[in-house]
């Protein structure tokens, strides 16, 4: 049979013929029916569902319209005709040649909205170029695409050969490119991508090689936000779901080489095994982007990392099981300067079915205003603990160590215990660094028992500086967040036979003879400040020489604010340069901001009137500081101490 | 041991744990909630200060009150992309200060093993009073107010 059909109009077709199933290599067609010379059309393909080779959805209900129609021995060619694929939502124009007896062909596909396709169909092969075709579209053939709601516009070739040695090339061009989860946390905008596919097939297996170029647009992949730039290559094989990634390597920004390898389970979605290692990268550009959000992001913006880290994370059985971490350089700081830990370097091996180990050198570094020398950290690590060896922090002339310290980590975080030993620090530097009058003495601890709960460190030991003369004891120490922006310290405070003279000496108090001993219970600190405390302070019991200078007497008396009293005359004051004291005390309780003072005697010794004696005189002449006003807020009576301090002019009696 | 007395102690293991739980659960009753430290005080401070910066990805639904009293980041299709890492940096620090003050309120009730009661009953509190249209996780998954 030959002819051309053309505009022909009948009442009846001149033919109609069905296929039950028609069968490609690359394609299966069903409840075919072919119709010529219908009422209003030349000849029309019906065909009930079309369902091509691989993950493709099932295409149903497509119909194919010529305008003119050829019939030449072998030869169909139907042209200007149209195709309405219902899912798709319009007709495209549509032009099909097919050779029944090598069963080649071509097939033109033109839409404004779907674009345009051209299927050129070989005895051994198909090609398929693709012109702007929408992405947006794509959930209604990639049924499983349709929760990533893709965008963007796809252009290129693809051709399969289909012969013995089964073979895919792919040249794809994608144009502002972008996908989103329902949520939101993994999508991304913008994108032009280039991808460059070779596949080689064998029986059931698929060899792949890919070269992938990222050139621009954004991408957010929770937590980790992402900029254009990369490069990738593959080369993988592929049965079925399973894909094994025999190697991966990226070009990325920042990081001199990055390999991948694994198995892929498409079915399951996971990396059911692999291994990703980093070489060379440089934590400055990897730190903000990838390492602080992973690791700290409450901390972003308030952490710098720099230094060079090599790293290898490997999984089995979709979990993580190995991270083997290099660090080269390595220097952490709080943006604010409080804290710096580095340079840094070492190794870090963890294992989750054996054991591994840490062995990091730390240079040095400086938390608040103290600088700490350089240390070996060396820990055995295993699933879900770790065990450090003694290590010895040197701090100023002294050391803090640390010994037989091990935690295991629980569902609610760290805990476990050791020892901790503070190696006598001499004061003068210590007071030097911390910015304090210069003081002599010596600071050392011994914390026999450290213990490590989730937000929680206890100090089962005390802390004692030997200074002025006499010693500082602190003990009952709790540390609360230890890594948390608000820190609490908890402690209780004893100290005995402080000498005066240095102390009122070294903090420019004026000068008072004699020695005091001090207690302070329930001394909370915030953030280092004290938010709350029982203190008294007063003259050791005993036999030495008490006598007050001019200076100290009149600096008490400012501490105790407008309220405070000299009982003697002011005139009669510029008369002496110091005065004979029995005793003296003073006492605080803070408690939301406000100070509740006490003198001699504690409450006890408040008068009914609600007077306090802050200095009892001895001798002639007989000398009383009183405090009238028992509640005086923290910060102002900070400052009253502070400009007391600040003042070394000679005081001015009046 | 006969199936009978096998029965009378698992009906005595149960009515004992029962009663333990229940004990529990009346002693927390008493706990108070309303307690202030200055650490608490410093934490919902600094919570009050984030709140200005995480308002408007409540009303938008990008963040939402989460069912185990944290928030999350359950929508950010509405965030520009660059600013997605940003905000989920609030949402860590806001889950940050929340542990903490769960651990603080029951440290300052003297029972740091009532922590995850206190965490029960913030969620259920901060739930209640969520602004009509912020998201909120309840059993059912996530619906807006």
């Amino acid at each position: 049979m030959a002819g051309v059909l053309a505009g022909a109009a009948r009442a009846t077709p001149l033919l109609e013929i069905g296929f039950g199933r028609v069968v490609h290599p690359s394609i299966i067609a069903e409840g075919v029916v072919a119709t010529l010379g219908a009422e209003g059309e030349v000849a029309r393909i019906f065909i009930r569902s079309l369902q091509p080779e691989g993950r493709v959805s099932r295409i149903a209900d497509v119909t194919m319209t010529c305008g003119r129609l050829r019939l030449a021995q072998v030869i169909i060619e139907c042209l200007e005709g149209s195709l309405e694929i219902p899912v798709l939502g319009e007709r495209s124009g549509f032009d099909i040649a097919f050779d029944t007896g090598d069963r080649t062909g071509r097939v033109k596909i033109d839409s404004p909205q779907v674009g345009r396709v051209d299927l050129t169909v070989g005895t051994h092969a198909i090609l398929t170029e693709l012109y702007g075709l929408p992405l947006d579209r794509l959930p209604q053939v990639f049924a499983a695409s349709s929760s990533w709601s893709p965008s963007g516009r796809m252009s290129g070739r693809v051709e399969y050969d289909f012969g013995p040695g089964r073979r895919l090339k792919a040249s794809i061009r994608l144009d502002s490119g972008g996908f989103a989860s329902a949520d939101g946390l993994r999508a991304a905008e913008g994108v032009e991508l280039a991808v460059d596919l070779v596949g080689r097939g064998q029986a059931r297996t698929w060899n792949w090689d890919a070269d992938i170029v990222w050139s621009a647009g954004e991408a957010y992949l929770d937590p980790f936000y992402l900029a254009s730039g990369a490069r990738l290559h593959l080369a993988a094989r592929s049965e079925g779901d399973r894909v094994d990634l025999q190697r991966v390597s990226l070009n990325l920004d920042g990081v001199e080489e990055v390999k991948l390898s694994g198995e892929l389970d498409l079915g399951a979605g996971m990396l059911r095994s692999g291994a990703l290692a980093l070489k060379g990268a440089d934590l400055a550009v990897l730190g903000p982007s990838f390492i602080l959000p992973a690791v700290a992001p409450a901390q972003q913006g308030l952490l710098t990392v720099e230094g060079t880290l090599d790293l290898v994370i490997g999984v089995a059985d979709g979990t993580l099981s190995a991270l083997e971490i290099g660090l080269d350089e390595v220097r952490i700081a709080r943006s604010d300067g409080s804290a710096k830990v580095g340079p840094t370097g070492g190794a870090v091996a963890w294992y989750s079915d054996r054991a591994g180990e840490l062995a990091v050198h730390v240079a040095g570094g400086r938390w608040r205003s103290l600088d700490f020398g350089a240390f070996d950290l060396r820990a055995k690590l295993d699933a879900r603990s770790v065990e450090l060896a003694a290590v010895r922090i040197p701090l100023l002339d002294g050391a803090v160590v640390f010994e037989s310290v091990a935690l295991v980590r629980g569902s609610r975080g760290w805990q476990g215990g050791g020892a901790a030993v503070v190696e006598p620090v001499s004061m003068p530097l210590l007071s030097e660094a911390l910015g304090l009058p210069r003081m002599a003495g010596v600071l050392s601890a011994s914390i026999p028992g450290l213990i490590v709960r989730p937000g929680e460190v206890v100090l089962d030991g005390a802390l004692v500086i030997s200074v002025f003369g006499g010693y500082l004891q602190a003990s009952r120490l709790h540390l609360f967040e230890p890594f948390g922006r608000f820190s609490r310290l908890e402690a209780d405070i004893e100290a005995r036979a402080i000498d005066l003279t240095g102390l009122t000496e070294t903090f420019s108090f004026g000068s008072i003879s004699g020695l005091i001993d001090a207690d302070v219970t329930g001394l909370e600190l915030v953030q280092w400040r004290p938010q709350r405390f029982d203190a008294s302070v007063r003259s050791s019991p005993g036999r030495y020489p008490r006598r007050i200078s001019q200076r100290a007497v009149q600096n008490i008396s400012a501490l105790g604010g407008p309220g405070a009293a000299l009982a003697i005359q002011r005139g009669v004051l510029g008369f002496f340069e110091s005065f004979g004291y029995r005793s003296l005390a003073i006492g605080c309780r803070l408690e939301n901001g406000v100070c509740t003072m006490t003198g001699i005697g504690g409450s006890e010794g408040v008068r009914e009137n609600g007077s306090f004696v802050l200095v009892e005189g001895g001798g002639v002449p007989a000398l009383n500081v009183i405090g009238y006003n028992r509640r005086i807020d923290w910060n102002e009576f900070l400052d009253r101490l502070q400009r007391v301090i600040a003042s070394n002019a000679a005081p001015v009696v009046q | 041991m006969t199936s009978l007395t096998k029965q009378i102690l698992d009906r005595a293991r149960v009515i004992l744990v029962a009663m333990v739980a229940a004990f529990v659960g009346s002693a927390f009753a008493q706990g108070n909630l309303e307690i202030n430290t200055p650490t608490i005080a410093a934490l919902k401070q600094s919570m009050q200060q984030r709140h200005a910066a995480l308002a408007p990805h409540y009303s938008s639904g990008a963040v939402g009150l989460a069912a185990d009293g944290t928030i999350a980041l359950r929508d950010a299709s509405g965030v520009p992309m660059a600013q997605r890492g940003q905000v989920n940096a609030l949402v860590a620090a806001e889950n940050g200060d929340r542990a903490a003050l769960y651990r603080e309120i029951a440290r300052a009730n003297g029972h740091p093993e009532w922590e995850a009661d206190v965490r029960a009953t913030f969620a259920r509190r901060w739930i209640d009073r969520a602004q009509p249209g912020w998201w909120v996780q309840g059993t059912g998954g996530w619906a807006r107010k």
